[in-house]
């Protein structure tokens, strides 16, 4: 996959849609885009967001230690390593980009990883450990 | 103010939950539905705090806290407004006076205004290193792949040499992934062309492990080099590298494998019928040969 600052990328408009500034002036204007057929799509991100954090909130409180997150987008705006400070957490997506930006972000935690990895090659993901 | 304030404390947290859940969606989704109570409580005890010391600096660090957990400005007006609606519809109790109902309408606004302050800086500063990081995690990216390529035009430079008539080799080292497999695919065929060979040495010492991608895109030139009539033989492979290709049953057919270059160029030079040549004589330069 190559990185390509100057095409909408769907991480950084899903960013967006949560509210976030991890994205560029392009994303925005993608978003803008699909709103018009979509109007509702921040909704849906935002429910779909507060469920992930809903579940990891009850993890945590029940002591969970490991997590997989497959194909985790770009881990802000509320993700698992905010509500699970303490578990090893595996995120994982084909997107260098996200990755790079998850392994910027998870540095000090060293029980929290962030690699490259794509679901139809599953062997690079299964033989990686947090 | 303060009295009022805990006078009807439960009913202005309902309130405050209530648009919170109203104004849900103009928040960062870093604030979920389940916490609009703690936020609540949070923004209340704040301005109970407030009523006593007046200091607009607490209530301007409450602001930037709560855009901090995501509260968005929308959703602090909206809660502003419903605030100083209770505070109005309030019915004065007996003992209050007109100055009293005033000082709580202007403590709020007070209040408000502070926490909308820390709220738009807290906001200001969140777009600004958010976008500072993502613009710097691109950077990266592109510096790290940018290194990568260089490495790769380097590895690409490996000649193909011809060493003797009609015979190459073509050294092999390093990770071959699609975009290095074409390439090499594409210089194997023109030397192949230009040098009339007849045999190519695809030499793979240099590599411990082929993957399966890579064994594929060599086992594509070898039939693309017999094609146009001439003869690859592979050497050097590693046992990791023979394992790869004996379990993911590769057709090896027609595809002549010596277990190092030596062998691989005395058998190249007989398929090709080519005898080595004796060394050239040394002659000194400026004498007659």
């Amino acid at each position: 996959m190559t990185i390509d600052s100057t095409r909408p990328h769907v991480g950084r408009i899903y960013d967006f849609v949560l509210g976030g500034h991890h994205n560029f002036e392009v994303d925005r204007q993608a978003v803008a885009e699909i709103l018009k057929l979509v109007p509702y799509y921040p909704e849906l991100a935002r429910l779909n967001r507060w469920f992930l954090q809903l579940v990891a909130s009850r993890w945590s409180a029940e002591g969970a230690e490991n997590v997989l997150d497959l194909a985790s987008g770009l881990p802000t705006q509320g993700h698992f390593n905010d509500y699970l400070p303490a578990a090893r957490i595996l995120f994982c997506d084909n997107d260098p980009l996200s990755v790079s930006y998850g392994q910027e972000l998870l540095q000090g935690r060293p029980h929290q990883q962030y690699i490259q990895a794509d679901l139809r090659q599953p062997e690079a993901l299964l033989n990686h450990r947090a | 103010m303060k009295d009022w304030l805990e006078r009807i404390h439960s009913t202005l947290a309902q309130h405050l939950v209530q648009v919170l859940k109203v104004n849900a969606v103009h928040n960062r989704s870093t604030l979920p539905p389940f916490r609009f109570s703690a936020i609540a409580q949070q923004f209340l005890a704040a301005l109970k705090e407030f009523a006593g010391s007046r200091d607009p600096l607490a209530a301007r660090a409450v602001g930037r806290n709560l855009a901090e957990q995501g509260l968005g400005l929308r959703t602090v007006l909206a809660i502003g407004r419903r605030l100083l609606d209770d505070a109005l519809g309030e019915p004065a109790p007996g003992a209050e006076t007109a100055a009293g109902s005033r000082d709580r309408v202007l403590g709020l606004s007070d209040f408000m205004a502070s926490v909308l302050e820390g709220i738009s800086a807290g906001e200001t500063q969140t777009i600004t290193r958010q976008r500072d990081d993502i613009q710097s995690a691109l950077e990266r990216i592109i510096a790290e792949r940018e290194k990568t390529l260089r490495l790769m035009i380097q590895e690409l430079s490996t000649p193909i040499m011809p060493v003797f008539d009609q015979i190459l080799v073509l050294p092999l080292i390093g990770e071959i992934d699609d975009e290095r497999a074409q390439r090499i695919a594409e210089r194997v065929l023109e030397e192949i062309v230009l040098k009339k060979a007849r045999v190519i040495l695809i030499d793979v010492t240099g590599i411990v492990t082929l993957s399966e991608q890579a064994a594929m895109a060599l086992l594509r030139t070898a039939n693309a080099v017999r094609l146009l009539g001439a003869r690859p033989i592979l050497v050097g492979l590693s046992p990791l590298s023979a394992r790869v290709l004996a379990q993911r049953d590769l057709e090896l057919a027609g595809l002549v494998v010596e277990s190092d270059l030596q062998h691989g160029l005395e058998q190249a030079l007989q398929l090709s019928g080519a005898s080595p040549r004796r060394p050239r004589k040394t002659v000194p330069i400026g004498s007659k040969a």
